[in-house]
């Protein structure tokens, strides 16, 4: 694995060997292969998981860490993104994390940077996000132990959402029976892009469901000429406690990737129940699973038990 | 001067045969076989070379004044011979756009008379669709057509009134279709392409439903219109409809049409990013079956010139446009003639009678005793490759680079004077 662009651009290999590696990481079986490297946060867009995540990561594995301030960055002084990052890794960046608003803006730079960095994309418009699927996963196999047939349905802003994008990478690649739903108007502009089943009804797509993962609805999104208010959106997909018994399976975990709206898509109630414990785990997985991403792109290996 | 031995194609009346050409004072003088060599006569043998009506570009960009980072008037026609064109016609939207007489004579005078130059002069002031041109003054001093290139007419008053003037004068608009609402920022192709990368998307019906809107009008005052770069199948069945039903319309199309789509963009690569966008492979099959069956009639490069730097930013972030007058016809014979899609007549008569004719351009496009000789000459099976850093245009990077093509122009003569292409 050269870099972490995107899940499609990994083998399933890469992802159970950074899955494997996480575990170690989080039984504190493994030490740091990395130590004393430095790692480059640029974070071009508003993020506090991730970036506090990829932060805790590096500094547990004893990495230096820069804080790349896009507020101040020569990036806002029209330096091109190319030179930025050419001039980074001569001042000693061994890895850098890119989030950015721009789809495919590390695939562009990657095409025209000549230097050995490491990228790893974190979150790139609505393109991808696979640190985030990655993570997913790992919470996922915890919790029912594999994905392979099992019913998972991601509900909500789907055509803005590259973290759905990578799951639907990802756990196609493992085999998983996915379901998309959604409102037309949050729909992904085309069905062919993905090879998964698409609803508009909630109750039917999380009819037995194993696993239900939320999206976050932007509303601000909802301001817009073409949609209706999130009002509307709750009344019809908000996920609760009542439909989540009635519909999903018995042990149905419940997912989001972050920051929830409380009372649109998930209800209050659900979150601080025991069900939305899953959500809090996620984000305490990610950090491993970022060690292992980090560890793997800078030191490579394949874990061995 | 004579070119001798060979095989001369001439699509203004058909003809395909083995032929010497005499040009004397940059006129045809002769055209038979056999022709006697006058004492001290210069001659070239072109045997197994291919002579045809000089190649016009009738869609073309060529940034000056305003965008000379991009290409100037004089690049923009190193880059046009080195393609094997004699004539083209660059848009009006320059800064100044080409709307009054001052920017039009200038762009006339950068031009000089290296080329046929047959500027496209702008439908409205400042291409900004409120007012119309002052047409009769522009038409004196040399326009060969009307297009807000680069928008639409949306004011659809405005179009039909500035429509049945201009035709009035008997000149033709240009059609950018294009709905602005439906288009609104997109990057490449609405399909499962744009989906996947998480690219805005403009989809297909932003050019079909322009042009469905644009016919009416036409059709209400039997207007004569013409559409540039068209790409999508359902715009393609529409005019070929507007045709069998009389309708004075005519259509081109672009190499990069029946040569990539949506799939060929790999890495957010803007070097893909043009307007209309890459479609599908059913748009590529139904733009071939529109130039078989002549609802296309003209092969236009759409030559859009930008900086290196320009299209090496982010996708969403770079200007739409290719490099288009040097690999156009390599680009045709390789696609369209080699394939066997269409016949080497037919290619020719897209690249040089029909724009000529389209557009009432005297002394292009043609073979015929008694007008300028502006010839190609053409090597049909030379094999060669796409080399954009050598381009003679400043824009020094195409979607075509390092593609292999087969037959390429080995000689533009411009009124008589001979260019060597590839020197």
């Amino acid at each position: 694995m050269e870099h972490l662009i995107d899940i499609q651009s990994i083998s399933k290999q890469d992802i159970e060997n950074i899955i494997n590696f996480a575990k170690a990481f989080k039984e504190g079986k493994k030490e740091s292969d990395v130590k004393s490297k430095t790692l480059a946060l640029m974070f071009c867009e508003n993020s506090t998981r991730t970036k506090c995540s990829f932060e805790i990561a590096g500094q547990k594995l004893g990495m230096n860490i820069i804080n790349f301030d896009d507020t101040h960055s020569s990036l806002l002084k029209g330096e091109s993104l190319k030179d930025t990052i050419e001039n980074l890794y001569f001042i000693g960046v061994n890895a850098l994390v890119i989030r950015h608003t721009l789809s495919g803006i590390i695939n562009n730079v990657l095409r025209l940077v000549k230097y050995p960095v490491k990228f790893v994309n974190g979150g790139d418009g609505t393109h991808a996000h696979p640190s985030q699927a990655l993570l997913d996963y790992y919470t996922m196999l915890e919790k029912i132990g594999t994905v392979e047939n099992k019913k998972i349905t991601i509900v909500g802003d789907v055509s803005h959402s590259r973290v759905a994008k990578s799951n639907i990478a990802l756990l196609s690649k493992f085999n998983a029976d996915i379901h998309i739903c959604a409102p037309s108007y949050l729909q992904f502009e085309n069905f062919e892009a993905f090879n998964v089943k698409y609803h508009n009804d909630v109750k039917e797509a999380i009819e037995g469901a194993n696993v239900v993962m939320a999206l976050r609805v932007q509303n601000e999104r909802h301001e817009k000429e073409c949609y209706p208010d999130s009002s509307e959106y709750k009344r019809l997909y908000e996920i609760d406690m009542e439909l989540l018994k009635k519909y999903a399976a018995n042990d149905v975990i419940l997912m989001h990737p972050g920051p929830a709206n409380r009372n649109i898509e998930v209800s209050g109630e659900l979150l601080d129940n025991q069900v939305g414990k899953t959500i809090l785990e996620q984000a305490q997985n990610g950090v491993y699973v970022r060690m292992a991403i980090l560890n793997t792109l800078l030191k490579g290996g394949v874990y061995a038990a | 001067m004579l070119l001798k031995n060979a095989i001369v194609i001439n699509p203004a009346d058909n003809f395909e045969g083995i032929s010497d050409i005499r040009i004397e004072n940059g006129i045809i003088t002769d055209f038979s076989q056999n022709l006697k060599v006058k004492t001290g006569e210069e001659t070239i043998d072109l045997t197994g070379k291919i002579i045809t009506a000089g190649l016009v570009d009738m869609h073309c960009h060529l940034r000056e004044p305003g965008f000379n980072a991009k290409e100037t008037i004089k690049t923009g026609i190193a880059s046009a011979i080195e393609g094997g064109y004699t004539a083209i016609c660059p848009m009006a939207n320059t800064n100044p756009a080409v709307d009054n007489v001052t920017t039009l004579i200038y762009t006339k005078n950068q031009a000089g008379e290296q080329i046929g130059f047959y500027p496209i002069c702008a439908v409205t002031k400042g291409l900004n669709g409120e007012k119309l041109v002052n047409v009769s003054e522009l038409i004196a001093n040399g326009a060969a057509a009307f297009s807000d290139d680069g928008k639409p007419v949306e004011n659809m008053r405005l179009l039909r009134e500035a429509l049945k003037y201009i035709n009035s004068h008997d000149k033709i608009i240009i059609s950018h279709s294009e709905d602005f609402s439906l288009a609104s920022g997109g990057d490449i192709n609405e399909g499962k392409i744009s989906t996947r990368l998480g690219l805005k998307g403009i989809p297909s019906i932003t050019e079909s439903l322009a042009v469905a809107r644009e016919l009416e009008v036409v059709r209400s005052i039997n207007g004569r219109y013409h559409f540039a770069h068209i790409s999508a199948k359902r715009s393609i069945e529409l005019i070929r409809q507007a045709k069998k039903e009389g309708l004075r319309v005519t259509a081109e199309t672009a190499p990069h049409y029946f040569t990539l789509t949506e799939e060929d963009i790999v890495d957010y690569d803007a070097r893909y990013k043009v307007n209309p966008p890459l479609r599908t492979k059913e748009d590529l099959d139904a733009v071939i079956l529109g130039l078989q069956d002549g609802t296309i009639d003209v092969i236009a490069t759409d030559h859009a010139p930008h900086t290196v730097s320009e299209k090496q930013k982010s996708i969403q972030n770079a200007p739409m446009g290719i490099s288009g007058f040097e690999t156009s016809l390599g680009l045709a014979l390789t696609n369209l003639v080699h394939t066997g899609k269409l016949s080497l007549m037919e290619t020719l008569g897209k690249l040089s009678y029909n724009p000529a004719k389209i557009l009432n351009i005297e002394n292009q496009g043609i073979i015929k005793k008694g007008v300028k000789a502006n010839l190609t000459v053409i090597d049909l099976n030379e094999e060669w490759r796409v080399d954009a850093k050598n381009f003679k245009s400043k824009c020094r990077i195409s979607p075509f680079d390092g593609m292999k093509l087969k037959g390429r122009a080995k000689m533009t003569i411009i009124n008589g004077k001979i260019y060597n292409i590839g020197k």
